[in-house]
């Protein structure tokens, strides 16, 4: 079956995918390996997420209504932001907000760059394009934060007598992380940087090949992924930067006294 | 110029000093003596503002510290831990440190005082070029006393300024703090007996109390009280 150039997968060929999972099942058995429970709920997960998805983005798409994709948009920020603050695993206290933060305005800020003046697409909120290239963005966005936050915090902990000593020379508590805060930014933006660097030779990233697949024009294809890269990056760097800057207070109060304690 | 008015101080529910009164006065050098874990660490740190007493107050020059611009504090009144904190990099890097802060920015000091300071705490310039990975303990210690003295400052804390210093470098450095603390408020825990003989006034800290307060003592208590013998 096709459909707008894209062969459609029946509902039969869909189900013979899960058998790849069979095989990784019965590895799993074969090595003794504690992991047949975590994959079948993972896969059982993924399998209703994507479905539900599916209604949603249906519906979306059909209705196009400006207030639905905003609320859509923000309640995947508010998902994003609860997936982020779970993995990691240090906590602070205002660390859900300023992931939060953080997605919002890094994130968010260049989603609405890319959407409005990259595509251009009239109406800017069309869901077919907010939605996705949105996804792409927040979703990498996700782990610059975790990593910038986590090699931040165990920067810290790590380097705990380093910042006190800085302190105690009359540093700012600013000035007392500007290593710490250099090299957990660095961590953070090195993923992109070597997705980056392997793009088009190693592998051909999901959209392209998505858009490939429906009959886009490969040209075409990689020029949105090029934008898209950019958009990443920028979303990474905007992010990372933001909830290293947010989250730096968080270790000391007002009178520039650290508040961590050492390992 | 630094008064501690009954200053106690705890973490995780224990406490680590109590009801402290101490008036240090400019031109006095004072050693705070005591035995390990009795809180001496914990006074300088209260002094230098890194920590707030949870009772009492700390005043600098009459006013309240914790009224005080915390960065701007620190810089006239620092603190040289026992364990030298070196960043990686060179002698100089790590000796410029402070200067790159805004609140030194203005004290940088020229090659000259440099140079003079580093002979002072026994060190040549060469020191100045050299990666720090290749400093000895007592050469990483005597950098960290040079970065703490071209601050030039009013006060100095110094937490066991000797003690990877073997005894004839000891003699160099206690000679140089006893300079420097000539018209200064100096302050230094130690276990050392030259840097105890070499102070106007000994605190004894025990069990986070201020025990004694005297201006002798001879090297049989300082060992007593030390936990020596």
């Amino acid at each position: 079956m096709m459909t707008e150039g894209i062969v459609d997968i029946s509902l039969l060929r869909m189900i013979a995918s899960y058998g790849f999972v069979l095989v990784i099942l019965s590895l799993v058995r074969l090595k003794r390996i504690d992991l047949g429970r975590d994959i079948l709920t993972a896969v059982f997960r993924m399998t209703i997420q994507l479905i539900i998805m599916a209604f949603i983005l249906e519906t979306v798409f059909e209705l196009s209504i400006w207030y639905i994709v905003i609320l859509m948009e923000l309640a995947i920020f508010v998902l994003a932001a609860q997936i982020v603050f779970k993995r990691v695993k240090a906590k602070t206290e205002n660390l859900m907000r300023n992931i939060f933060v953080s997605l919002i305005l890094g994130g968010g800020s260049i989603m609405v760059f890319f959407i409005v003046v990259i595509v251009g697409q009239d109406p800017v909120y069309d869901p077919r394009y907010v939605i996705p290239l949105g996804g792409m963005i927040i979703g990498n966005s996700m782990n610059a934060c975790a990593i910038a936050f986590e090699r931040f915090h165990s920067l810290m902990k790590r380097d705990h007598r380093l910042i006190l000593t800085m302190l105690s020379l009359g540093a700012t508590y600013k000035e007392s992380t500007t290593g710490q805060f250099k090299e957990a930014l660095k961590a953070a933006f090195l993923p992109i940087l070597i997705t980056m660097s392997a793009t088009g030779m190693v592998v051909l990233p999901g959209m392209m090949t998505g858009q490939i697949l429906s009959g886009t024009a490969p040209l075409t294809a990689v020029k949105y992924q090029i934008a898209i890269m950019m958009g990443i990056t920028s979303s990474n760097a905007l992010v990372a930067y933001l909830i290293l800057f947010l989250e730096n207070k968080e270790f000391f109060n007002e009178r520039h006294q650290l508040l961590l304690s050492p390992d | 110029m630094v008064q501690l008015e009954d200053v106690s101080y705890s973490s995780n529910g224990k406490e680590i000093v109590s009801c402290l009164n101490l008036c240090l006065k400019r031109g006095m050098t004072y050693a705070i003596v005591g035995p390990s874990g009795s809180g001496k660490t914990t006074v300088l740190m209260l002094i230098n503002g890194l920590i707030s007493p949870t009772r009492g107050k700390v005043i600098f020059e009459g006013n309240p510290i914790d009224e005080l611009d915390m960065p701007t504090y620190r810089s006239k009144i620092p603190l040289m831990f026992q364990e030298p904190l070196l960043i990686p990099g060179n002698g100089k890097q790590n000796i410029m440190l402070p200067f790159s802060l805004e609140s030194n920015k203005e004290r940088r000091p020229d090659d000259a005082t440099i140079r003079s300071k580093l002979e002072e705490c026994g060190l040549d310039e060469s020191y100045l070029g050299k990666e720090i990975s290749t400093f000895s303990g007592g050469e990483k210690q005597r950098l960290s006393l040079v970065r703490t003295l071209l601050l030039e400052s009013k006060v100095i804390l110094l937490d066991e300024p000797t003690s990877a210093l073997d005894s004839r470098s000891e003699r160099e450095v206690v000679k140089v703090i006893s300079k420097v603390g000539q018209g200064n408020l100096m302050v230094y825990v130690t276990h050392s007996y030259q840097l105890i003989e070499a102070a106007d006034e000994i605190i004894v800290i025990k069990d986070g109390k201020i025990t004694i307060v005297t201006d002798e003592m001879d090297r049989s208590k300082i060992d007593s009280i030390l936990e020596l013998r």
